[in-house]
């Protein structure tokens, strides 16, 4: 730069900061933001905003001001100004500028730093603003860990007069925190302590108790808190967006299930929508409820939903099982042992590869399972598919990995803002010059112009004000850069530490949730061992009583023709079809509860001796 | 002093360096797996039908048709063509068309003669190629006199040609839609409804001092349908 531009540079940073607090703290209304971190974000600020940081913030929002050049504004405002409000919104600034440039993790830190401050009339609805911020982040990533600092600080924003709106963010953060707590074991006293301080919205402090109730088995309180819940329409209100309805449904079906109630439980099961990833487990669990309910058609076919089309890659051993159980129940003995015989074929690999898995821990040796579950995504795995397809359903897998991805496109937004902001200030610097440039002759030209004691035109005062403005956010930025670069060097070391983190939180879940398999797999093989005694000897019985009846087969069959139609859906799936692979097409709504279309041979039986009892009379 | 920083630097670089090795996280779309699990994030088990028996995605498609197309009144216009195409999934395809004309006069041209003893202007479409993109935006199952299942397709046409004429060739946009019906894995019956436009210059054939000379240009909108049957392969499903 020439130096007639330094002296330009100096005179600008040499007078009075141009955007000072001029406004006293007794004339301050206090600024309130809405709509936190979204596109949507709105602020009305207050009087110790001065208008020019005000009208850069609107910039920053409407996307004219780069996310480094908002960082170099904003950490000269947090330099120039005085009063407490200005400069922790300076210090919102730089988190929300962090935050546009996808350095989520950064700004989450500096959301944080601010939402664990002191609460007092000045600072409040801006650390609100940052719980707002939070809880986008949180709504994103799920595997973000909620601070317990910004808890505690939480009584008194409620013991404050807040604004629908800033009550709302408090209350969802809370209640985010509540589960984060749930899942994570907090101690029941704390857990207990947080729902009084969801006391202010009922949906909300109903729904998180449930969770907790739930989890410590106190099941009819469950239903009497979610029954009412899960009756009013499904809309996009706070609970909705904290914990899924779907999930609702099958908690409270459980609930129902352990008290008897085996109808309104598969009513609930049959409400869970089919795209859901609860979908499978509900069938599973659905298939329970009609076995326990007798009512073993329905559960036949619900059990064979299991085997149709993407479903037979989930993990639900428990279904061929509940279907075995069922056609014994209603003495189709053959059926039930091909069904015992699908469970070998199709559980075989997977206990195989649980086995052995199994014995490579016990031996010491370790398995990536988080590498393992990466290449299944990518066809490069053999780890069977009911394994692999459990893995991923994992909650623990879905937000961790949405926080690895992240951490990629941060590293990726590094490189890229560091060139950015490199550029910009090159291109300003070459603007300035190039205005300077310009200005000169028309100065020159005014002066000569000017009589004595008169000022510069109007024209040529606003172009050299303009000129002095791009000076100072020339000099802003170029004063901000050394600080950017050391926060996305920062961001770029700290990235690692996160990773190891949460791959260990994968590999963790993924070990569970293998040892759950291996054991749910043993208690399926030992239950359907059990059946088959039992179908050895009900079939034995039963051949003796066929061959005592000779025309039994003749009468049963012409039964069954004789069978009206039900009114219920009806899957006709045929006895060979209910075994065999099932590769055909599969439509949404054909998975779900269907009742298959099967005599009861049993009562066939008792038909049959009521019949020959009246020929004979 | 130096040795010992020296081992320092490189001793911190390895430790450094070991996670990178032993992590090795790795970016995948999760978003595709955050329902529908069991679809593992496949796009084309995403949809309401999971495993569809009738696929197009990443196939080629050839088909042979014939048809009638609607034009001058006075004509008689025959069709018989093939078409070659590429399904890049199972909602978008392109297709490159192209058919003779078997033109004729029709009967109201004959009974026109007849009557008047005299005949008309006209001029006869002799041919036509082009390529069109394919959106195929229903896919379902349907009832053959409630005897048997048909697997049907619904798709909408769009593109650009060329007909060719006793005049001259011109440059033929066009829009339509039509329906497949999957006969088998690889092979459909297809029925196809386009109307094309296209501006055309007529050669005066009945006054005898004008014979062969232009008479005039006019817009000629043609409705065409074709009838055949495609053959479906490639490395999809």
């Amino acid at each position: 730069m020439s130096k007639k531009i330094l002296f330009l540079i100096s005179l600008v940073l040499f007078s009075r900061a141009p955007f000072v607090d001029a406004i006293s703290a007794a004339e301050a209304i206090n600024s309130t933001g809405s709509n936190h971190c979204l596109f949507s974000e709105r602020w009305s600020f207050g009087k110790n905003i001065a208008t020019e940081w005000q009208d850069e913030y609107r910039s920053f929002l409407r996307g004219t001001l780069s996310p480094a050049r908002a960082f170099s504004e904003a950490l000269a405002m947090r330099r120039f100004t005085k009063n407490v409000e200005s400069r922790l919104f300076a210090e919102y600034w730089i988190s929300r500028a962090l935050y546009q440039a996808g350095l989520v993790h950064v700004a989450f830190s500096g959301f944080n730093t601010i939402a664990e401050g002191a609460v007092t009339e000045e600072t409040q609805l801006i650390r609100v603003a940052a719980i707002g911020c939070i809880n986008q982040i949180a709504e994103k990533y799920p595997a973000f860990s909620l601070s317990a600092k910004i808890y505690i600080k939480l009584k008194s924003h409620l013991e404050t007069k807040l604004d629908a709106a800033a009550e709302k963010t408090i209350l969802i953060f809370t209640a985010r925190y509540f589960k984060q707590q749930l899942s994570n074991g907090a101690p029941d006293s704390d857990l207990k302590q947080l729902l009084t301080s969801l006391e202010r919205h009922k949906d909300m402090k109903n729904v998180s108790k449930s969770l907790f109730l739930a989890k410590n088995g106190f099941h009819k309180e469950v239903v009497q808190l979610l029954e009412p819940y899960l009756k009013k329409p499904a809309s996009q209100d706070l609970v909705s967006n904290l914990v899924q309805r779907d999930q609702l449904r099958l908690i409270l079906a459980r609930s129902y299930f352990v008290i008897g109630e085996y109808q309104k439980a598969a009513d609930q099961l049959k409400l869970i929508r089919k795209s859901s990833n609860e979908l499978a487990k509900a069938l599973s669990e659905l298939a329970w409820q009609y076995l326990m309910d007798e009512k073993y058609q329905d559960a036949i076919g619900t059990a064979m939903s299991l085997q149709a089309g993407g479903m037979r890659r989930t993990f639900t051993p428990e279904a061929l099982m509940v279907m075995a159980m069922s056609l014994n129940e209603i003495c189709q003995f053959p059926d039930s042992l091909k069904a015992i015989a699908s469970f070998k074929s199709n559980y075989e690999k997977t206990y195989k590869w649980l086995q052995s898995w199994d014995s490579t821990r016990k031996n010491g040796e370790t398995v990536d399972l988080y590498r393992s579950a990466i290449d299944f995504l990518k066809k490069k795995s053999e780890i069977p598919e009911h394994v692999a397809t459990e893995w991923l359903r994992s909650p623990v897998f879905l937000a961790s990995q949405g926080e690895l991805n992240l951490i990629a496109s941060e590293g990726r937004s590094s490189a890229v803002l560091g060139k950015q902001g490199a550029r910009e200030q090159k291109l300003l610097a070459q603007q300035i010059r190039l205005t300077a440039k310009e200005l000169k002759p028309e100065i020159r030209l005014a002066r000569a112009k000017m009589k004595p004691g008169e000022a510069l035109p109007v024209q040529i005062k606003s172009q050299l004000n303009a000129l002095k403005k791009m000076l100072v956010h020339y000099n802003r930025l170029k004063s901000g850069a050394p600080i950017w670069r050391v926060v996305l060097a920062n961001s770029e070391k700290q990235a690692l530490v996160r990773e190891f983190r949460l791959i260990a939180q994968v590999k963790k879940d993924f070990t569970n949730r293998n040892s759950k398999m291996l054991k749910q797999l043993e208690e399926v093989a030992e239950n359907n061992q059990l059946i088959e005694i039992e179908i050895f000897n009900g079939a034995t019985h039963d051949i003796i009583w066929q061959n005592a009846h000779p025309d039994y087969k003749q009468v049963a069959q012409q039964f069954e023709t004789d069978q009206v139609a039900s009114p219920e859906k009806s899957w006709d799936w045929g006895k060979t079809r209910a075994l065999a692979e099932e590769s055909g097409e599969i439509w949404e709504d054909e998975l779900g509860s269907f009742k298959a279309n099967i005599f009861d041979n049993c009562s066939s039986k008792d038909r049959y001796l009521a019949l020959k009892r009246n020929v004979s009379i | 002093m130096k040795f010992i920083r020296i081992i320092v630097f490189v001793f911190t670089v390895l430790v450094l360096s070991l996670p990178l090795h032993s992590l090795a996280a790795e970016e995948v779309n999760v978003d595709t797996i955050k329902e529908k699990y069991w679809a593992k994030g496949e796009q084309a088990e995403m949809g309401v039908v999971q495993n569809r028996l009738y696929s197009k995605a990443r196939k080629f498609e050839v088909g042979f048709y014939g048809g009638i197309i609607s034009s001058d009144p006075f004509l008689t216009v025959k069709n018989a063509g093939a078409s070659v195409g590429f399904h890049f999934s199972e909602y978008l395809g392109l297709n490159f068309i192209a058919w003779k004309s078997y033109s004729s006069p029709s009967t109201a041209l004959q009974t026109f003669e007849e009557t008047i003893g005299a005949t008309t202007n006209n001029n006869k479409p002799q041919g036509f190629y082009g390529a069109e993109g394919a959106a195929s935006i229903l896919y379902g199952k349907l009832s053959l006199v409630g005897r048997k299942i048909i697997y049907y397709d619904f798709h909408l046409l769009g593109g650009v040609g060329q007909t060719q004429t006793e005049s001259g060739n011109y440059i033929t946009p066009f829009a339509g839609l039509g329906q497949q019906t999957y006969l088998s894995s690889f092979f459909s019956l297809r029925i196809d409804y386009r109307l094309m436009r296209y501006e055309e210059t007529i050669i005066e054939k009945v006054i005898t001092p004008k014979l062969g000379k232009p008479v005039g240009n006019r817009i000629n909108w043609s409705n065409s349908i074709t009838v055949g049957i495609t053959l479906l392969w490639g490395p999809g499903k």
